[in-house]
């Protein structure tokens, strides 16, 4: 699964595309809201993984981009935000996210809720 | 089937060893094997098993019996022995714990098999016939019908818990006691031989306390062990008995109420029909007494019963004895019959509910309950019927009151009809009446027999109705009488005419003879001549005429002169005394005209009088002064009556003269003296009234018709104490035994009294008695004076006087040289003077030194009272103790009758109180005011009609109002300014009370206004008006928002440094094939973001400290050269690592600044720090130090990236951090914000200048410190 993940952090990149690699995804990394908007556009991932607070633009801004992109619409976007008051949860879903997992996360969580969830999709779309 | 677990307590181990195992061969359980007692004990307790096999003889202290016993009794464990020796004393040792068995050592294991496999058969058949029994016998216990068993020889054997309830009889007195006991009709014996079931039985069974109780049986007969049992199966059925026996008796009722209705309807006397039915029900009923009573009303106008009627069996009294009953007001004595039956509904009652009053009435009646039922006649209440009880309380079930409403609606019908066929009677009745009531005596007679005769014709002959009617006619008449009828008869058979009207002689029942008036008809009577006659008894008539000729004789010698004259006046006739007392002959008057000897001395009107008076047939009275032959005046009481012929027309007159010359005289003299008294009375001003023994009035003056309204005429003879006494006066005095004298103690004096006037009104009173007395009879004179005007005067002094003592103004009353005459309580009160002290004092005596001396003052008092008839103001007094004090006072003339001044008034009121709740109020209302304008919330205060009537500063510059009112403004006109015109205040007007209601004034800034509405009421209470307090929460709010975003800011702040460490941790844990090299990586990774996380939650710390003023900064003059030197000793390594050039210039002789110094560290390595972050290397840092007018300026300035100008403002912002793509910088984002804290806490302030790319300039500027 080529998966997109988006953070201002370099630290949390790297984490999460360590581990995703080792799952035997193909990661792609962006820095900011509007390079994971360039990203998501030229390689159209399966799965982008989005923070919220960013610079330049933050991540409910791209996210209610990409989902207004009939083009980019149907990829599940995954908010990873250490934002976790019911407001923020909400304003997320209203941008239309897929799902969202709050910092700081367990990583085998993450694997698991990101097969778990895609599986969901799947089945729905199908 | 589970397995059975049997328990083996054996101390032989391999016996029991052996043993264990032949069981489980068999098939059970073995669940342990114990050795000694006390273990066995317990494990039995714990396991429980179905079987316990116990050597006797065991190891320890306790011996297998007295262990099995313990086990058998504690938890009912079943045991079977085992056991060596079969000795008497080891089985009856074992005997206690009840065992099941032995086996006796060694056995076989075909015995032991047996032993426990019939042990287990046992064990389990027990249960079953247990649980069976158990079944049978809570069946048994607790049905609700009876069970007994009865044995042969007729005893209880048992008896069930209801047998027990139902027959009152315990246990112990039922069982083994013969059954006859309680059930003595049934014989069992016949039952016996019966030996099958029948139907069911009804009999009784007699209770422990004698009562036969109605039940129903039945049996069943069984046998056991050779003998014959019967079991009594019975039930209570006393109620169905009781329902049943109400049915017959309803039927028993409407059945006899058929009988009555025949006899009522079809009866001519209605008494005799309802005795009968009275009967007929009472016996039906089997009531003790059955009545009938009828409403009536008394004199008093109250409805009550009255006995009609009645039956009463012979065991009990009848009501007719019972006089109360004869007419017995319902209201007061029979507690709610009126109420019910008045309704039209069923009165029931038992004696233990009667009260006082009906004990009473039904005394020795013995009524135990009593029923009555109202009868209806015509829709109306009629009466009742009732029925009595006197044997014992029967309540009547509603079926049998139905029955009875029956009977009384048969009565009500049955009077009905009675009282329509009375009706028709009493028309006939009517002339039947006429014809008995004319005085005349009718009698018809037929053929020698009398047909009809009333009832005066047998009054005249002195028999009864019923005895003339064997009479034969011809017995009524006397001999005289039958000569008479014989005569009469003999000429009409002659052919003579006979007179129709003749006199003859009847013969009284008690032999006397009347002379008798005929006046005779022949009528046609059913076909055949009658004759109808009227008779009349002439006897005493003729006695008259014998009478007359007697009088006659009487005349001539009466000692009254007496003269006839004829219609015309002619003298006809004198009697011998006339000639005596005139001296005139009889001859010389006989044909002469009555006014030949008029004596000329009477007044002409008189005769006039006299002779319209007797013409018209009246009779005259008068006196007259007549003359004698000789010449001689004297004085004639005369009476002239009129003698009229049989037609009525007037032939003669006849004079009675008595001659009262001598009474005549005395009279004058008398009338002489009374006219004098009359004159003397009718003249005086005081009524005065004269009463009899008889309490009759006798006298009555004219002023005693003013003074009470009543006229002579109206008066005179009438009681005096029904007129003229009020009621109050009447109890003092015992009417009954007055005897026209008055108690002594009231005879004499003058009292005062009430008296009603002819009105009715009361009216005072002032009078006196004498008692005299007349003609051996006391009389009483009173002299009554109307005193109501002096009355009505003296209640109109004592109310002013009363007034003037009871007000609470001191009044004084002065005379004309200012000395005291009066003063009232209030006065005295308020100086503290006595009355003593004060009378007839100058009125200096409480007047204040001051006042004394004001001249001016004083004079005008005096004047204004004089010449204006009073003054008013304020002055000051002074009371005894010498406190002065401010009294409201006004003055009044007082003036005499002639209208000249003789007293001035003066009415003071002690203002003391007033002055100084004058001085609190406009004290509390200045207050008030400078609250009201110095609080930091605006208040708007409205009236009840929605104006403002108050208003502070503070709410005009809250609510953005330019200018004041002049007015009162409409509340609106404040809301010019805020969100929807103030529509949320508004709407919320109408609220009681109201707080923290948000008002968002939108001009010319956003503010938040938090309201408070509460309502106010007035002194009096009535108008309410609403008091706003309006509060500027805009800061409050924003604090609070800031709050909220810092907690979410540094909540975010610290999960991002948090999910690195936890992640990579757990990547390096989860991960096992890592290669060290990357495994090194994340470490340091995690450990430089710990590092991260520990200095933001400094940073965090700080931050808050300084914000929420917790940190309390160290004061004291310091050179910030030193911080800065100190600093950038510490950084420079860093800068040369970075190739970065870090040059530092400053002012000669900096003055000093008061700071804190941890805190001035904490700002410059801050800066420095920045600095040093954000410069790429090759760059330079140029850090100034200078002194600017009363700021020491310090600047930083790098020649980094720069910030946007967009951006500037923000970098003073918590948690902003610069950031630029491809570049990772570490920090807080904080530390702008601390510095920007620190400074503002040091009166200082912090600018940024820059721009992007080219470098930045932090300058801080903190105040020189001056000594």
């Amino acid at each position: 699964m080529k998966i997109l993940v988006v953070d201002d952090e370099e630290n949390i990149r790297k984490l999460v595309q360590y581990n995703l690699v080792l799952d035997g995804h193909e990661v792609i990394l962006a820095e900011d809201g509007k390079e994971g908007l360039e990203k998501a556009r030229q390689e159209m991932p399966d799965l982008i993984l989005l923070d919220i607070m960013m610079p330049e633009m933050d991540g409910l801004e791209v996210c209610s981009r990409l989902k207004k992109d009939p083009e980019m619409r149907d990829i599940p976007i995954f908010m990873l935000s250490a934002k976790g008051q019911m407001k923020d949860l909400e304003d997320a879903f209203e941008a239309g996210a897929d799902n969202y997992i709050t910092k700081p996360f367990d990583v085998d969580k993450l694997s698991e809720i990101i097969q778990f969830k895609m599986k969901k999709l799947q089945e729905k779309t199908t | 089937m589970t397995k059975k677990r049997i328990l083996i307590v054996e101390d032989e181990r391999i016996i029991a060893e052996d043993l264990k195992m032949t069981l489980e061969n068999f098939g059970y359980e073995v669940i342990d094997i114990i050795s000694n007692g006390e273990d066995a004990i317990k494990t039995a307790g714990e396991t429980r098993p179905d079987l316990v096999l116990m050597d006797i003889v065991l190891e320890g202290k306790m011996c297998g019996s007295e262990a099995a016993e313990i086990i058998h009794h504690e938890f009912g464990t079943p045991i079977i022995f085992l056991t060596a020796y079969a000795d008497e004393n080891t089985i009856t040792m074992a005997k206690a714990s009840e065992p099941y068995g032995y086996l006796i050592k060694p056995f076989e294991e075909r015995e032991l098999k047996a032993t426990i496999e019939m042990f287990f058969y046992k064990i389990d058949l027990e249960k079953k016939l247990a649980i069976s029994e158990y079944r049978l016998r809570s069946l048994f216990e607790k049905a609700n019908d009876g069970f007994i068993i009865i044995r042969e020889d007729d005893q209880i054997l048992e008896a069930n818990i209801a047998s027990i309830t139902i027959s009152e009889y315990s246990q112990k007195e039922l069982v083994g006691s013969p059954y006859k006991k309680i059930l003595p009709e049934i014989n069992i014996h016949r039952l016996r031989e019966l030996d099958k079931k029948t139907t069911l039985i009804e009999t009784y069974l007699l209770t422990k306390s004698g009562r036969r109780l109605d039940i129903e049986i039945s049996y069943s007969i069984y046998w056991f062990e050779k003998e014959k049992f019967v079991m009594l199966i019975f039930r209570d059925i006393s109620e169905r008995i009781q329902t049943q026996n109400i049915l017959k008796s309803r039927d028993k009722i409407l059945e006899t109420v058929g009988k009555i209705a025949e006899r009522l309807l079809s009866s001519e006397n209605i008494n005799t029909a309802l005795d009968e039915s009275l009967q007929w029900m009472g016996k039906a009923t089997s009531a003790d007494r059955c009545y009938l009573f009828k409403n009536v009303y008394n004199p008093y106008n109250e409805l009550c019963i009255s006995l009609r009627n009645e039956w009463a069996s012979d065991s009990v009294t009848s009501h007719v004895k019972n006089n109360l009953l004869k007419e017995l007001p319902y209201q007061g004595n029979i507690d709610n019959a009126l109420q019910t039956l008045s309704q039209h509904k069923v009165f029931f009652k038992v004696a233990h509910d009667f009260n006082e009053s009906e004990r009473v009435i039904f005394e020795g009646e013995n009524i135990q309950s009593l029923i009555w039922v109202p009868i209806i006649v015509d829709k109306v209440w009629w009466g009742f019927i009732g029925l009595d009880e006197c044997h014992q309380e029967r309540m009547w079930a509603p079926a049998e009151i139905e029955a009875l409403k029956v009977f009384a609606q048969t009565i009500g019908a049955a009077i009905q009809n009675y009282n329509a066929r009375i009706e028709i009677q009493k028309s006939e009745d009517k002339y039947k009446l006429l014809v008995n009531s004319i005085n005349d005596g009718i009698v018809i007679s037929q053929n020698g027999e009398f047909i009809f005769y009333n009832t005066r014709f047998a009054e005249i002959l002195g028999y009864t109705l019923d005895e003339l009617k064997n009479i034969n006619y011809r017995k009524i008449y006397s001999k005289r009488g039958l000569k008479i009828l014989m005569d009469r008869y003999e000429r009409r058979q002659l052919g003579e005419d006979v007179s129709n009207h003749y006199e003859t002689y009847f013969l009284k029942k008690n032999g006397e003879e009347i002379d008798i008036d005929v006046n005779v008809a022949i009528i046609d009577f059913e076909g055949n001549p009658a004759s109808f006659a009227v008779i009349r008894d002439i006897t005493q008539e003729k006695a008259a005429i014998n009478e007359i000729l007697k009088l006659s004789r009487a005349i001539e010698q009466s000692s009254s002169s007496i003269i006839i004259t004829n219609n015309e006046s002619m003298i006809e006739y004198v009697n011998p005394r006339f000639t005596e007392i005139t001296g005139y002959e009889k001859e010389e008057v006989l044909g002469k005209k009555m006014s030949a000897f008029k004596s000329g001395m009477n007044p002409q009107e008189k005769y006039k009088e006299l002779w319209e008076t007797i013409k018209q047939g009246e009779n005259w009275y008068g006196e007259l002064r007549n003359k004698k032959k000789e010449g001689g005046v004297y004085w004639e009481k005369v009476s002239i009556s009129a003698i009229r012929d049989n037609e009525g027309v007037i032939t003669h007159y006849v004079a009675i003269r008595d001659d009262i010359t001598e009474q005549k005289q005395r009279e004058q003299q008398l009338r002489e003296n009374e006219e004098m008294l009359r004159s003397i009375t009718d003249s005086a001003n005081d009524a005065i009234v004269m009463v009899d023994c008889n309490a009759l009035v006798r006298f009555w003056n004219p002023s005693a018709e003013k003074i009470l309204g009543f006229k002579e005429q109206e008066i005179l003879g009438k009681n005096f104490f029904d007129l003229l006494v009020p009621d109050e006066y009447k109890k003092m005095y015992d009417i009954q035994s007055f005897h026209g004298k008055f108690l002594d103690e009231l005879l004499g004096s003058v009292f005062e009294f009430y008296a009603l006037n002819k009105k009715g009104e009361k009216i005072p009173i002032e009078v006196s008695f004498s008692s005299f007395r007349l003609q051996g009879y006391w009389n009483t004179i009173a002299i009554i004076r109307d005193i109501s005007e002096r009355k009505k005067a003296e209640q109109e002094i004592n109310l002013l006087a009363h007034a003037i003592k009871s007000i609470s103004e001191a009044i004084s009353v002065t005379d004309l040289e200012d000395r005291f005459i009066f003063v009232n309580k209030a006065f005295i009160k308020t100086y503290g003077y006595s009355r003593e002290e004060v009378i007839g004092k100058h009125i200096n005596l409480i007047r204040s030194e001051e006042m004394s001396k004001d001249t001016a003052l004083l004079e005008s008092i005096r004047r204004d009272t004089l010449e204006r008839g009073g003054w008013q103001g304020e002055i000051y007094n002074q009371r005894k103790d010498g406190t002065v004090f401010p009294v409201m006072l006004s003055t009044s003339l007082l003036y005499n009758e002639k209208g000249t001044p003789i007293a001035s008034i003066g009415v003071a009121r002690d203002i003391t109180d007033r002055k100084e709740w004058e001085k609190e109020l406009y004290q509390s209302r200045e207050r008030l005011n400078i609250i009201l304008h110095s609080i930091g919330n605006g208040v708007i205060v409205l009236d009840a009609l929605g104006k403002v009537i108050i208003y502070n500063d503070k709410a005009l510059e809250l609510l953005n109002i330019p200018t004041s009112f002049k007015n009162h403004p409409p509340i609106k006109d404040f809301l010019i300014h805020t969100e929807h015109q103030g529509e949320a205040l508004l709407s919320s007007l109408s609220k009681e009370s109201f707080s923290n209601l948000e008002l968002i004034v939108t001009e010319p800034d956003y503010r938040i206004l938090y309201v408070t509405g509460s309502t106010f009421q007035d002194v009096d209470r009535k108008s309410a008006g609403k008091v706003f307090i309006l509060r500027d929460v805009t800061k409050e709010r924003e604090i609070d928002r800031m709050k909220t975003d810092f907690v979410s800011s540094v909540s975010h702040e610290l999960r991002t440094p948090l999910t690195a460490i936890m992640g990579f941790s757990n990547t390096i844990l989860r991960k096992e094939s890592m290669s060290e090299e990357t495994k090194h990586e994340f470490i340091e990774i995690i450990y430089n973001e710990s590092k991260r996380l520990a200095r933001l939650i400094e940073d965090v710390l700080s931050i808050s400290k300084i914000e929420s003023e917790k940190i309390t900064y160290e004061m004291e003059a310091l050179n910030l050269d030193e911080v800065i030197q100190d600093a950038i000793t510490i950084y420079r390594p860093q800068a040369e690592d970075k190739q970065i050039d870090l040059l530092y210039q400053k002012d000669e002789a900096l003055p000093q600044i008061l700071a804190d110094h941890d805190a001035m560290i904490q700002v410059v390595v801050n800066l420095l720090s920045n600095a040093l972050k954000f410069t790429l290397p090759k760059g330079k840092i140029d850090v100034r130090l200078k002194h600017e007018g009363n700021y020491i300026i310090f600047e930083v300035e790098d020649t980094g990236m720069g910030i946007p100008k967009r951006e500037q403002e923000k970098i003073f912002q918590k948690f902003y951090r610069i950031h630029r793509p491809g570049m990772q910088i570490q920090g807080t984002g904080l530390g702008l914000s601390i510095i920007k804290e620190i400074l503002e806490k040091h009166n200082g302030k912090i600018d940024v200048i820059s721009e992007e790319n080219k470098g930045s300039l932090f300058r801080v500027s903190l105040p020189v410190f001056k000594m």
